[in-house]
């Protein structure tokens, strides 16, 4: 069934930074032809690899590249030579979402600016990633994801405060840039739908900017601009309140006890007294928050003492069933086997006809009652959808698009 | 041009912060967002955060809560009451959008779920967006943020070798799934309005978190094998990581992507002999003498002050970046600060509370045509009551009044 994206036309110019953003609208349905120059592009080079490649199948294989450019349509095309920069403009006039990362000056340069390309299709949403927006002394500057985390703020925040910052596993700059671009354009198109005109967009993301929303609670600036204080990396806890602990099995769990009033504090209390876990908590002051703030210390040892005696996924569900917020530290193999994740269907298996095998890989973040979302197929090989997508796009026969192949425009 | 989504109404039942977060984003885009709320269950990031100084602050004064509500109305009904469901209703018939990210079956039990709201408004678009969606066997579980991230992976998956399962910051998913909550609703809407037809999403918090791991599942599902924190290195960029210099806990990140930069980072620090270094002559051999390689940039570094490090490299062609602070962020980054000289002023801007305080608030980092969007402070609870309950719904002074005095609207 198709998601709520049928019918929509996504042109993938994108780089690191945008690559996601594509793998999301594909998911929802949209057609995505992701554009890259004869023989692929710097996404098929990166780590980590397939170990076991089959015989037959040029090496090595990128999980970078079958993760992030799965759902995509693969077109090939030489922008450097006029024709391939011909119709790579003809593409982009029969797009509705077009999604670019490289800096302005260079898509002006090559006739992919906003301008050039609203000229031609008055209806394109134009959503262009940069590190740092398209204005400001920095807009020139040169940013992966490092730099992203770092300038945004959520890499100082990261780690013990005793060690140095701690980059994000996974490229998380590149992340919340690709949510915030599908978000800018989708909002773009909703609009357009609404609008009797019709008229198209200019999406403008920072990824700076994005990450720094990931700040808003932690270090919302207002604890600097009102208190002047600067807050440091939060280690095992937040806001000073330790809330990770080792249960027995050496495997960890997130134990919250909010700040302020709600029945959390007296869940706790009785589940210590449940397995008779000594503790001063009896005493009235302890009822009050207010109290309880600045013992936060007495607190997480008793909240150790308890997660000590137990393993991991116990304290997990008995911790729930007692309506407290204990959630456990889980790896990427604990998700795979996780009942949650399992039961609503999350990892899903995707074909992969070339290498004759299928993996399972993360579904959609969002179940639509009406227009079921999913990947509806896994990462292009180089070119590989040439002729049916200028066939469809641009109704070019397949003669033609042979013909542009061996001129070396594809 | 107008902002995209005027003329479109939001009942949004959200509280906490991933939820806001979500129609926060709708507001700012143009939405009439009507946040319902009761002081007989306040909305607890009305609570607890950052206040203004020279007092205890108020409900009306939280940085976090004004961070996360720009741009709303706010309207208060104790939905404990039938009339209070009764009028909520009203006001949904009057809406495009339902959201709300309630753990289990919490608008059901109101009375107010996704059939007893289609059967008052036909084409609606219901968002419901718990920790673990709203089935599954852990369906009633709950946690804040920091629970999540643990749940999905994000803390299992970056890390210095031997350290604790810290992970990334508190709360990460409280800004993530925002972007894919408001990029699944976009979808809807526009499939409304191709289509006429509303439909539910349901929206798993800790599976939009599971959504941004990147290559880590397929490296398990294909590669059978579970991420290992490897601090702030890279699998295919080396200098890579974070640098101390001059100053308490201050930092540089430096990313090294080709032989270029490695050649131009030599050549800004004026060691032109590390060129000539067989220990770092290729990609591979730098990732190979990862920790010697540290030692001579951290040497070089140390000495200088982190924003002098990042111009002089960056005016060199190297990727590098301040690792920023709140004071950084807020003082002087020429982008993100208020005094930042671009057209459009900085990415944190100050919104003023008639009678105070002023507020420092994050921008969207997405701007449609050139423009930010206005922002307006978020609401006093129940600032719009006589607003949308007399000029919205139609109520009669008496009715209204009637209504305050029984604590419906309270």
């Amino acid at each position: 069934m198709p998601g709520p994206l049928a019918d929509v036309r996504v042109l993938d110019l994108a780089g690191e930074a945008g690559l996601f953003a594509g793998r999301m609208l594909a998911e929802m349905g949209a057609d995505v032809a992701r554009v890259e120059p004869p023989g692929g592009d710097a996404a098929r080079g990166r780590p980590p690899f397939l170990q076991e490649v089959p015989p037959g199948v040029p090496g090595p294989v990128s999980l970078y590249h079958l993760h992030f450019n799965a759902g995509k349509r693969g077109v090939t095309l030489d922008r450097v030579t006029p024709r391939g920069a011909a119709l790579l403009q003809r593409l982009a006039s029969v797009a509705d979402i077009v999604l670019l990362t490289e800096p302005p000056s260079a898509l002006r340069a090559q006739g992919l600016g906003y301008e050039d390309l609203a000229a031609l299709n008055r209806s394109l949403i134009w959503v262009s990633i940069t590190p740092f927006g398209p204005d400001g002394p920095m807009s020139g500057w040169r940013a992966d994801d490092l730099v992203g985390v770092a300038m945004g703020g959520l890499m100082y925040l990261n780690g013990m405060p005793e060690d140095p910052p701690l980059a994000p596993g996974a490229e998380q700059a590149y992340h919340m840039a690709s949510l915030a671009a599908v978000s800018g354009a989708l909002l773009g198109l909703a609009g357009r739908e609404r609008d009797s005109e019709r008229t198209g967009r200019r999406v403008d993301v920072s990824m700076q900017e994005a990450v720094s929303m990931s700040t808003l609670q932690t270090a919302n600036a207002n604890i600097y601009a009102w208190h002047g204080r600067v807050p440091v990396r939060t280690g095992l806890g937040g806001s000073g309140i330790r809330n990770l602990f080792p249960c027995s099995d050496g495997k960890w769990v997130s134990f919250t006890i909010p700040v302020g009033p709600g029945p959390f504090w007296g869940h706790f209390v009785q589940w210590l007294d449940d397995l008779g876990i000594p503790h001063g908590f009896q005493d009235e002051e302890w009822a009050d928050p207010a109290f309880r703030l600045p013992h936060h210390a007495q607190i997480a040892s008793a909240i150790e003492a308890l997660v000590s005696r137990l393993p991991r996924d116990v304290v997990f569900h008995e911790g729930q069933r007692r309506r407290m917020l204990v959630m456990p530290v889980n790896d990427v193999s604990d998700l795979l086997h996780d009942e949650q994740l399992r039961a609503r269907g999350f990892f899903r298996p995707l074909e992969h006809p070339a290498l004759g095998r299928s993996f399972e890989v993360p579904g959609p973040s969002y179940q639509f009652s009406a227009t079921p979302a999913g990947l509806p197929r896994c990462a292009p090989g180089v070119g590989e959808h040439n002729a049916e997508v200028y066939r469809e796009w641009l109704g070019l026969e397949d003669a033609e698009v042979r013909a542009l192949a061996e001129a070396g425009v594809l | 041009m107008s902002l995209p989504l005027e003329g479109l109404r939001v009942a949004d039942f959200c509280w906490l912060i991933a939820g806001p977060a979500t129609t926060r984003v709708l507001a700012d885009f143009g939405a009439d967002v009507i946040k319902i709320e009761s002081q007989a269950r306040v909305d607890n990031i009305r609570l607890t955060g950052v206040q203004p100084p020279g007092g205890p602050g108020s409900i009306d004064t939280n940085g976090v809560f004004n961070d996360t509500n720009t741009n709303k109305r706010s309207v208060t009904l104790d939905l404990g009451s039938p009339r209070a469901v009764e009028l909520a209703k009203e006001i949904v018939r009057r809406s495009d959008i339902v959201t709300n990210n309630f753990t289990g079956d919490r608008m059901d039990r109101w009375g107010l779920g996704y059939e007893d709201l289609r059967a008052v408004k036909p084409d609606l678009i219901m968002l419901t967006m718990p920790v673990m969606g709203t089935t599954g066997p852990y369906v009633r579980y709950g946690s804040y943020g920091n629970g999540v991230i643990g749940y999905a992976g994000m803390r299992t998956n970056m890390g210095f070798p031997g350290r604790p399962p810290v992970g990334i910051a508190p709360l990460y998913s409280d800004f993530s799934a925002p972007y894919f909550a408001v990029s699944a609703l976009m979808a809807a809407v526009y499939h409304r309005e191709r289509t006429g037809e509303g439909q539910f999403i349901d929206l798993a918090q800790m599976e939009s978190a599971v959504a941004l791991l990147g290559t880590n599942v397929l490296d398990y599902t294909a590669n059978g094998r579970v991420p290992t924190p490897r601090g702030n290195r890279a699998l295919d960029r080396a200098p890579h990581g974070a640098y101390p210099c001059a100053g308490d806990d201050r930092w540089c990140v430096i990313s090294v992507r080709d032989e270029s930069e490695w050649r131009a980072l030599c050549a800004a620090m004026a060691r032109d002999d590390l060129a000539e270094d067989a220990r770092f002559a290729s990609m591979a051999a730098r990732l190979e003498h990862g920790d010697a390689l540290d030692e001579v940039v951290a040497a070089w570094t140390g000495e200088r002050d982190a924003w002098d490090v990042m111009r002089h490299l960056q005016a060199a062609g190297v990727t590098a970046g301040v690792v920023e602070d709140l004071e950084d962020m807020v003082t002087r980054d020429p982008h993100l600060s208020p005094e930042a000289d671009l057209p459009a002023g900085g990415h944190l801007e100050p919104v003023a509370r008639e009678g105070g305080p002023t507020f420092l608030t994050h921008r969207q980092p997405i701007r449609l045509d050139g423009a930010a969007p206005p922002l307006r402070v978020s609401p006093r609870m129940g600032e719009h009551n006589e607003e949308v309950y007399r000029g919205l719904l139609g109520l009669s002074e008496d009715e209204y009044l009637r209504l305050v005095m029984d604590g419906v609207i309270n």
